[in-house]
Order: structure tokens, then C-alpha cells, then sequence
């Protein structure tokens, strides 16, 4: 890396630092009232642009940037498959979207899991609602923290340790998350956003004049690697479906999604947004995987290679080569770091809000009067999170990952509980029942565990989980017609 | 939301699965394929959304005058 290079990239991460914590001040004068909704979802204020932008910078996290463009590097063009895959996050919200954003709104939802207790008034069931939550978004926080560690190092050579990068990016997150809860987070996500989406665009050009139009890189592709260009298999067409369906089912789950469909101004607004949100996959994540063809095309021959880099050695190929791709690189490296932190502060948010609503809150027999009580804990248990992980990213517990890399075969499971519970109100007699899920749940998680614990992670090419989803819905369905049979 | 279903099936090629590549205009047939399922799964999801996704005017009235989220 040039001196020019490292030079830039220390004066662009320090701007940007001072900007998010700048903006943790503002969003603190924005406050309104000390509330958990003001909190946790920005007083149910977001407008159709940060909430675009909200959602964008959380559903693409660092490993977007740069686990994509590897994975391609890996398997070829067929991980287009990841576009799909996006694009499928978002039709997954089509199931249950617009009846939950009702009923957050008639019922002051903070949580997921508030939903489920207003809906079902199942204790067991809330419980293991926020247990699962809590494994997945824990997973997905560490994961993040523990890449801003290696994106620090990776960007400054080494200067600044792995460790400190930890430790500094957790500590910057927390501070402008305590200022200002959601709101900060939200508009620090509209700036980390606009950064992801420049970077992008910006590769993309810079790309495009170096190495001339995609069908030339691909001719490349099929003349030094033509396994690349292959038609997938049998087995990769099915991990392909298998793949949309886990992420169409569960994707929308994660609690800051969740959130952030309680956290909008309007229905009217989310639906701008998610319509948006449909159409961008076909911009941001084809422009990763173009970053990860132009490496084949560039280093076909990177025997021994970590392909997780492809994206840094791609970006150095363009400095050398082009004298005015240096601002845009470093843009590029900054939108890197960008989308780590706005996925690990979203995490942080809602693992908060988690941990003191539906544990602290409940164990202790809170009610709504004592609102005030649990705002106060709030920042405390975004404190002792952040602490509690920032710990776990510089010395990993190996059983503690090993539980947690199976997270999204869990998450699904709380598939029915949302889809069918908003079909039918409460009052209506016909609808699911606590029982009902909570039966499919089990059925569910024993299902995709036992197959995990019986080293079957996929049967016949479907992950652990969809099978096991399979079978929570079909519990569901059979458990509430049986009850409906009985009263007849 | 058939074609919902249908258009998240077609995105994998499995119509494709063995078959040489194809070239047209500098891409394979089997990622053309996926490609344009993918955009009509994109498309259909928008419409989806903006269709069939409806506020009630009383619902948002409150908050019509409060854009104090929506800007930093």
C-alpha cells in the first residue's frame, strides 16, 4: 500500500468517526421524550429515505462487501445465486409486513417478541422467542465486531492491532448509539449508506474502465477458468433454493428488521422503502460479484490465495494501475468498514432492547407503568453487551461459535409464529393459538438441531433448517385442525 | 403469490444442469435465465408491495406533520 494510500485511508476513517459521533449528538437534541419507543425505535418517526437507507445498511453487512466477491471468486458466476438470494429477503416481508405493522401500532410493540406475547400469551413461548433472538443476533453482532477488528488491521497493514480495532470500533458504536438509540443509529445508517452505495458505484466505474465491459471479463473468465462459467450442478441448484428459502423465511426475522418495520412513520413509508429495497440487490450485490469475476479474470492462478481478500487485492490492482483511483479506493475501503458498524450497531439496538424488555422487564413482573424504569436500564444493558462481546471477539470460546454458526436453522423456526399469527386476529376463534406454534416450534427446532447433532447439516440438498421449518408449519396446521375438529 | 413461487424456482437453472454454456451477448443462457427470473421476482415483489400494502388515512394523520425522524 502506498504512503499516499495509508495516508488517505487514516484521514478518511478519522472524518468519518468524528461525523458518526457528530451526528450521535444531534440525534440526542432530537429526542423526545425518554421512552423505550424513543429509544429503541426512534419514536415510530422514520421516514421513507432514512428508513431505506436504515434497512439497506443493516440487511448488507460487511460480509457483503467482501465475503461476496470471495464466495464468486470460490464458485464462479453461479453465486448470482446471492442476488436472488437478496432480492428474496424482501419478498419473504410480503408474508407477514404490512398485518404486524398494525398491530405494533395498536399494540406499542418494542420487541419481536411482543408481538408474540400480545398475540398468543404464551410464557414458554416468549421466552424461547427472545432466547432464539438473543443466539441470533449475538452470532451476528460478534461476527461484525470481530470484522471490524480484521478490516482495521487488514486496512492499516497492522498499525493499528487487531485487537484495538475491536475495542475502538465497539466503543464508537456505543457512544453514538447511547447518545442517541434508533435515531442515532438510523441516521448514522443514511450516511454509512449513501458511503456503500458511492463505494460501489464508484468500484463499478472504476472497474468498468479498466477492464472493459462485463461480457469482456467474462470471455476472460471462460479462456483462463471455464469451470467458472459452468452451468451449476444438481446438488448446487438445490443448495440454490434451499438458500433462498432460508433467508426468504428468515432473514426478515432478525429482530432489527423487525424493528424497523415497528419503527416507520407509516405504512405508506415502508412500502416505498421495501419496494426500493426490492429492486436494489440488482445494483449493489452484482456489482460485488463483479468485483469477485474481475479477480478470476485478473488472478486465476492464486493457488493458496485467501479469496476473502479478493476484494482488497482487486482494489490494489486498480491503484497501481490507474494514478486517479486513489480517492475512490479509499471510498471503497471506508463503505467496507461502513457496513460492518451499521449492521453492528443495528444488532446492538435490538439485542439491548431484547435483553431488557422481554428478560429484565418480564422476570421482574414489569408492566407499561414502569416504562420509565426500564428506559433507564436500556444503556446499561447496551453496555454490558458491547463489553460482554468485545470480550468474546478478542478471545473466541470455540463451543460458544460452534452453537452460534447454526443460528439461521434456529431462526427460522419462528417462521409460523409470525406468518400465521398475523392471519388471524386474537379474538378470532379459528385462528393459531399458542399452543399450536409452540408445538410446531418444538417439532421444528428438535428436527433442524437433531439433524445438526446427527452431522446431517443438509438432507437431499435442504438445509437442516428448512426441513425442519417444513415440519413446524405442518405441526401448526395439523395441531389447530385437530383442536377446531374436537370443538366441532 | 404463485408466480412468486414459480419465479423463486425458475432463479435456479436447473433446466441448465449438465448442458455446455451457451454464449449470448457475453453471457451464458443458464445466467440470462436466472438473471430474468431474478428481475421478475424483483418486480413482482415491488408491485406486490405497493399494490397490495395500503395505509389507513386516519392511522398516518398524526404523524403527517412530524417529519422530525425522517431528516438528520
Amino acid at each position: 500500500m502506498s504512503p499516499d494510500l495509508k495516508l488517505g485511508i487514516f484521514v478518511a476513517g478519522g472524518a468519518y468517526i468524528g461525523l458518526l459521533v457528530l451526528i450521535g449528538f444531534l440525534s440526542r437534541r432530537a429526542r423526545r421524550d425518554s421512552s423505550l419507543a424513543d429509544f429503541y425505535l426512534a419514536g415510530r418517526r422514520l421516514g421513507p429515505y432514512v428508513l431505506l437507507f436504515t434497512l439497506f445498511a443493516t440487511q448488507y453487512s460487511g460480509n457483503s462487501l467482501s465475503g461476496f466477491p470471495g464466495q464468486t471468486y470460490r464458485e464462479g458466476v453461479a453465486y448470482y445465486m446471492s442476488v436472488t438470494f437478496m432480492v428474496g429477503i424482501v419478498t419473504g416481508y410480503l408474508l407477514f409486513a404490512p398485518r404486524l405493522f398494525r398491530a405494533a401500532r395498536s399494540g406499542s410493540f418494542v420487541t419481536p417478541s411482543d408481538f408474540l406475547a400480545s398475540r398468543f400469551r404464551n410464557p414458554v413461548l416468549n421466552y424461547l422467542s427472545a432466547t432464539i433472538f438473543t443466539v441470533a443476533l449475538l452470532n451476528y453482532l460478534l461476527a461484525q465486531v470481530m470484522a471490524m477488528g480484521h478490516a482495521t488491521a487488514g486496512l492499516t497493514e497492522g498499525r493499528i492491532p487487531y485487537w484495538l480495532g475491536v475495542v475502538g470500533g465497539a466503543a464508537i458504536i456505543l457512544l453514538y448509539e447511547l447518545l442517541g438509540g434508533m435515531r442515532a443509529v438510523a441516521w448514522t445508517d443514511a450516511l454509512q449508506g449513501a458511503v456503500l452505495v458511492a463505494g460501489l458505484l464508484l468500484a463499478v466505474a472504476l472497474l468498468l474502465s479498466e477492464v472493459g465491459s462485463p461480457a469482456t471479463v467474462l470471455r476472460q473468465v471462460a479462456a483462463v477458468a471455464p469451470a467458472k462459467m459452468a452451468s451449476p450442478s444438481l446438488a448446487l441448484c438445490l443448495l440454490w433454493l434451499s438458500n433462498f428459502l432460508l433467508l426468504f423465511l428468515g432473514a426478515p426475522l432478525y429482530p432489527q428488521a423487525i424493528q424497523r418495520i415497528y419503527a416507520a412513520r407509516s405504512l405508506d413509508d415502508l412500502r416505498r422503502a421495501l419496494a426500493t429495497m426490492a429492486l436494489l440487490p440488482h445494483v449493489a450485490i452484482t456489482t460485488v460479484i463483479f468485483i469477485g469475476v474481475v479477480g478470476i479474470a485478473l488472478f486465476p492462478m492464486a493457488d493458496g490465495f485467501n479469496a476473502d481478500q479478493i476484494t482488497f487485492k482487486v482494489l490494489a490492482y486498480l491503484v497501481e494501475h490507474q494514478p486517479l483511483a486513489y480517492v475512490p479506493v479509499v471510498v471503497v475501503m471506508m463503505a467496507v468498514v461502513a457496513a460492518i458498524m451499521s449492521t453492528a450497531d443495528s444488532c446492538l439496538l435490538s439485542l439491548s432492547s431484547i435483553l431488557t424488555k422481554d428478560f429484565f422487564g418480564r422476570i421482574r413482573g414489569f408492566g407499561p407503568a414502569d416504562e420509565a424504569r426500564l428506559a433507564r436500564i436500556a444503556p446499561v444493558s447496551s453496555i454490558a453487551i458491547m463489553v460482554a462481546v468485545t470480550a468474546l471477539a478478542i478471545r473466541p470460546l470455540s463451543t460458544l461459535w460452534g452453537l452460534l454458526v447454526i443460528k439461521f436453522e434456529i431462526l427460522i423456526q419462528l417462521s409460523p409464529a409470525f406468518v400465521l399469527g398475523t392471519l388471524h386476529e386474537r379474538s378470532d376463534a379459528t385462528g393459531y393459538r399458542g399452543r399450536d406454534v409452540l408445538a410446531g416450534l418444538g417439532v421444528g427446532l428438535a428436527i433442524a438441531l437433531g439433524l445438526y447433532a446427527a452431522g446431517h447439516p443438509q438432507l437431499y440438498g435442504l438445509h437442516a433448517g428448512v426441513v425442519g421449518v417444513g415440519a413446524n408449519y405442518l405441526t401448526c396446521w395439523a395441531s389447530r385442525r385437530l383442536r377446531l375438529g374436537r370443538r366441532r | 403469490m404463485l408466480l412468486v413461487v414459480l419465479c423463486a424456482l425458475g432463479t435456479a437453472p436447473f433446466l441448465f444442469i449438465g448442458s455446455e454454456p451457451v454464449f449470448v451477448l457475453g453471457l451464458p443462457v443458464w445466467l440470462w435465465s436466472s438473471i430474468g427470473f431474478t428481475l421478475a421476482l424483483s418486480l413482482l415483489t415491488a408491485w406486490g408491495v405497493l399494490r397490495y400494502w395500503r395505509d389507513d388515512p386516519a392511522e398516518s394523520a398524526g404523524a403527517a406533520d412530524d417529519d422530525s425522524g425522517s431528516t438528520p
